[in-house]
């Protein structure tokens, strides 16, 4: 189908590069500490993203960036100045809710125009600009659409396109793609990496999916109970990761005791299956098929726990109780202990 | 800003409630400017009072035990059953509620109930009291039935248990609380019974509510204050221990999917058609009266006593369309108080909640239930404290007209606010948070979101504000001067004399208030929706 909405990459829409700043942020929320002491930079014209669990503090994070919480102590700063007092609406900083939020008394156009009208456009600049947008996340000519008939996917593009249409400095994201189907989510996930290299608009988004966020982000900060527990480029996070937690996080398996080493983290592909005589001999404990693989839980003579690898040939399944060649790929793990 | 938003509201209520009612209080503990309790220990030496007292909380329980009775059934006919009409029956349900006391005393005093039970006599009341509060049970235990739904009765059935187990171990426990909250409204509302009692109980029935109006109109204003801090005292107990129970018998309760309701078939036919023309009795007999009894004289159909409503005869302040005209004005006035009164302390209450965890708790609660007092204070009591407090000198406002609009805006308060908090409170914080970082100021978010998205609650509020002012009796009554009357006012006036003139125009003032009252509810009763499907 022709009209089947994607995001447009061409043109370019940039807007002033504006560096984040946070520092020492330290959020209460009814008596409890949510952030505790909260610092990260999200350099300008790049995408951020907050990666953490549920609970975790990344969704008061943003509402403290937009300044729709008040901190207990820390600063915001927008090049270099301290706006942590500036009101919400004057921040100018954008912010497109889990929920959406979406105004139902107003169609597309009335929501997406909706900040460039409180900030004073007129009307037909209001409505040039509403249809710019529009096109720009792949809804043309939905305008005088109730919202309330949007899909999931075209309400999360009008979402979008709401908190873009002012041109924020900084635009906030939280969980935008958290309620979509995984397919939907796939394919989003794409076009919000283009739109995002087109617009040059610092980005912060926050996600507790690490797919998303290493997809999409230039700078990743991963945040839980609080607390920044690393920060940097994502390649560096995924192959070294700060701690345990991190490394659970990003759904890599941790083994305690490495032969003799300490705690080391497995990144995908450090352990392979292989048919010829391998030096190094595990047991299979059981079987399980995901789709386009399937997990073996191996029993491996000198490791004491259990460790689990993929293999892509489902013939896997039937392997439980049989002994299987392993080698290791030293590239792919990381020692903790150091 | 949210303080400021407060401090009309807690003014206006601090002015016209709390400040008359520590004069009534005043009076009543010193009589002559030093505290002397003999008006106290004259009330209690007085066995009539004594007996008032008494009928007040029995004829209370009877009526809440009669409309119980009555309106079960109903309620299980809705919750339970499908048939044609349904939708129809349940928005009329709203009838009998909002019925000015008057126009329902008005239409007890004739046809087949007067019959049964005429005026003067405990049954007249009763009825009069179970027809008005018909639909509060109906409504709170009709909706609590249907989101029950089949889910619990079925987990019994499948655990072994027959019909007559699931009634008596799993619907009557899991109703409980429905039937004893609209029980406990019931009782509280015939407790302070003012119009139906005056018109229906002859020389012989009276509530404490009159007994305080009859006092006043005897210019005994010490007796009157005793007795109306005396209620005050009795009725906040009643709902502190109404509110113990509630909470005790509570069970939370998720609505049921939609699927409760069955069609009719076999062995139900018979109870459900049995219901519904229960419910056509309750509801539509005594109107229909009303109605016939204004175009019917001893001589047969007749319009004399609608022709005649623009003439003001003798016994007449004024003459009836001219009381509309008064009733109209000053209603639509009293409305528009109350709405903007109640429209800034809700305002105030959620930027409260919303403004921190200190606020959230007890304070807005505290505010909440201090505009809620008007309920709990009732009627004549709010006339009489803005009698004593603004009704001689040095401020005497009984001979300006304001009293009258301020009262009824008093009592209309508690319903604009009952209105309006839970959906003030329903409108999505981030609705108004991502107004906020689009660059929409607090005065902006009010204007483009709070504004449009409470337009219906606001509408469906003044409706009911006005439909109240409009049929408001205790207070008018009491502050209202002879040359302001309004509609139910004349009714009134028409029933207190003899004379078959008289009686068929009061049926006729009657019907009109009735029409009026109902018009304005079915309007704004369209934008409330229907019952769940």
């Amino acid at each position: 189908m022709s009209s089947s909405p994607s995001i447009s990459f061409e043109a370019v829409y940039v807007t002033d590069a504006v560096r984040l700043d946070v520092a020492d942020l330290v959020v209460s929320l009814g008596g409890t500490e949510v952030l505790r002491g909260v610092s990260l930079s999200a350099p300008a014209s790049r995408t951020t993203a907050v990666l953490g669990p549920s609970g975790g503090g990344k969704s008061t994070l943003l509402r403290a960036v937009a300044g729709l919480v008040s901190p207990d102590s820390g600063v915001v700063r927008l090049n270099g100045d301290d706006v942590t007092t500036v009101a919400a609406h004057r921040r100018g900083v954008g912010l497109a809710f889990q929920d959406l939020a979406l105004f139902p008394h107003r169609d597309v156009a009335g929501n997406v125009g909706f900040g460039l009208r409180m900030s004073g456009v007129e009307s037909a600049e209001t409505a040039r600009r509403t249809a710019e947008v529009l096109e720009r996340v792949g809804l043309s000519g939905v305008e005088t659409r109730r919202v309330d008939t949007l899909s999931g996917g075209e309400a999360q593009r009008v979402a979008l396109a709401r908190a873009l249409a002012p041109r924020p400095g900084v635009l906030c994201l939280d969980e935008p793609l958290a309620a979509l189907d995984r397919v939907l989510h796939d394919r989003l996930v794409a076009e919000l990496h283009g739109l995002f290299t087109t617009i040059a608009t610092t980005v912060v988004l926050v996600t507790h999916d690490q797919r998303e966020a290493l997809a999409l982000a230039d700078h990743l900060v991963v945040l839980g109970d609080g607390r920044i527990l690393q920060a940097g480029p994502p390649q560096m996070v995924w192959e070294r990761p700060a701690s345990e937690e991190v490394a659970r996080f990003l759904g890599h398996q941790v083994v305690n005791d490495w032969r003799g080493t300490g705690r080391v983290v497995l990144r995908p592909g450090a352990l392979r299956i292989v048919d010829h005589a391998a030096p190094l001999r595990g047991r299979v404990l059981d079987a399980v098929f995901a789709g386009e693989h399937t997990t073996l839980t191996l029993a491996i003579g000198e490791i004491a726990e259990p460790v689990e690898v993929d293999v892509v040939d489902p013939a896997a399944l039937g392997w439980r109780g049989q002994d299987v060649g392993v080698t290791i790929d030293d590239e792919r793990i990381w020692p903790l202990d150091r | 800003m949210a303080l400021g938003l407060v401090a009309l509201p807690v003014a206006f209520v601090g002015l016209l409630l709390l400040w008359p009612l520590a004069v009534v209080v005043d009076r009543a503990l010193r009589p002559e400017g030093m505290l002397d309790l003999t008006p106290f220990a004259d009330v209690a030496a007085d066995p009539s009072l004594w007996g008032v007292i008494w009928f007040t909380t029995w004829q209370a329980l009877l009526s809440t035990l009669l409309t119980l009775v009555l309106a079960l059934p109903a309620a299980w006919l809705f919750a339970r059953n499908r048939f044609v009409g349904r939708n129809v029956l349940w928005a009329a349900l709203v009838v009998p509620f909002v019925l000015p006391t008057v126009v329902v005393a008005a239409a007890f005093t004739s046809g087949p109930s007067a019959a049964v039970a005429p005026r003067g006599t405990l049954w007249a009341v009763l009825l009069a009291h179970a027809f008005l509060n018909y639909a509060v049970v109906v409504r709170i235990v009709g909706v609590a039935w249907a989101d029950l739904g089949d889910r619990f009765a079925s987990a019994a059935a499948v655990l072994g248990a027959g019909r007559w187990q699931v009634a008596r171990r799993v619907t009557a426990p899991l109703l409980a609380p429905s039937i004893v909250a609209s029980a406990s409204v019931v009782y509280l509302f015939s407790f302070t019974s003012f119009g139906v009692v005056l018109l229906l109980g002859g020389s012989r029935l009276r509530t404490i509510e009159v007994e305080i109006y009859e006092r006043v109109r005897q210019l005994d204003l010490g007796t009157a204050a005793v007795l109306a801090i005396s209620q005050v005292v009795l009725v906040v107990g009643l709902v502190w221990v109404a509110g113990r129970w509630a909470q005790r018998w509570s069970v939370a309760l998720r609505p049921s999917d939609p699927s409760p309701s069955r069609r009719v078939s076999g062995a139900r036919r018979g109870a459900t058609v049995l219901a519904v023309v229960s419910m056509l009795l309750v509801i539509g007999l005594p109107l229909l009266t009303l109605v016939v009894r204004s175009i019917w004289g001893p001589d047969g159909w007749t319009w004399s006593y609608w022709s005649a409503l623009d003439e003001r005869r003798g016994v007449l302040q004024a003459a009836p369309l001219v009381a509309l005209m008064n009733s109209l004005a000053v209603g639509a006035l009293a409305a528009v108080i109350a709405m903007v009164v109640g429209g800034l302390a809700v305002a105030g209450i959620v930027t409260l909640e919303r403004s921190g965890p200190a606020w959230r708790v007890a304070r807005p609660a505290a505010f909440d239930a201090l505009l809620m007092l008007p309920l709990g204070a009732s009627a004549v009591t709010v006339g009489l404290g803005l009698l004593l407090a603004f009704g001689r000198p040095p401020i005497d406002l009984r001979s300006t007209v304001v009293l009258v609009p301020m009262a009824q805006a008093l009592v209309a308060l508690p319903f604009v606010i009952r209105v309006l908090l839970p959906a003030t409170r329903a409108v999505q914080l981030s609705m108004r948070e991502s107004a906020a970082v689009l660059g929409a100021s607090p005065w902006s978010v009010a204007r483009h979101i709070d504004l449009p998205l409470l337009a219906r609650p606001i509408a469906i509020a003044g409706g009911f504000a006005f439909a109240v002012a409009l049929g408001e009796f205790g207070a008018t009554l009491v502050v209202a001067r002879p040359n302001l009357p309004t509609l139910p006012l004349t009714v009134a006036r028409l029933l207190g004399q003899p004379g078959e003139i008289n009686r068929g125009q009061a049926m006729a003032v009657a019907t009109l208030l009735m029409i009026v009252t109902v018009g304005v509810v079915l309007t704004v009763d369209q934008l409330r929706g229907g019952l769940r499907d």
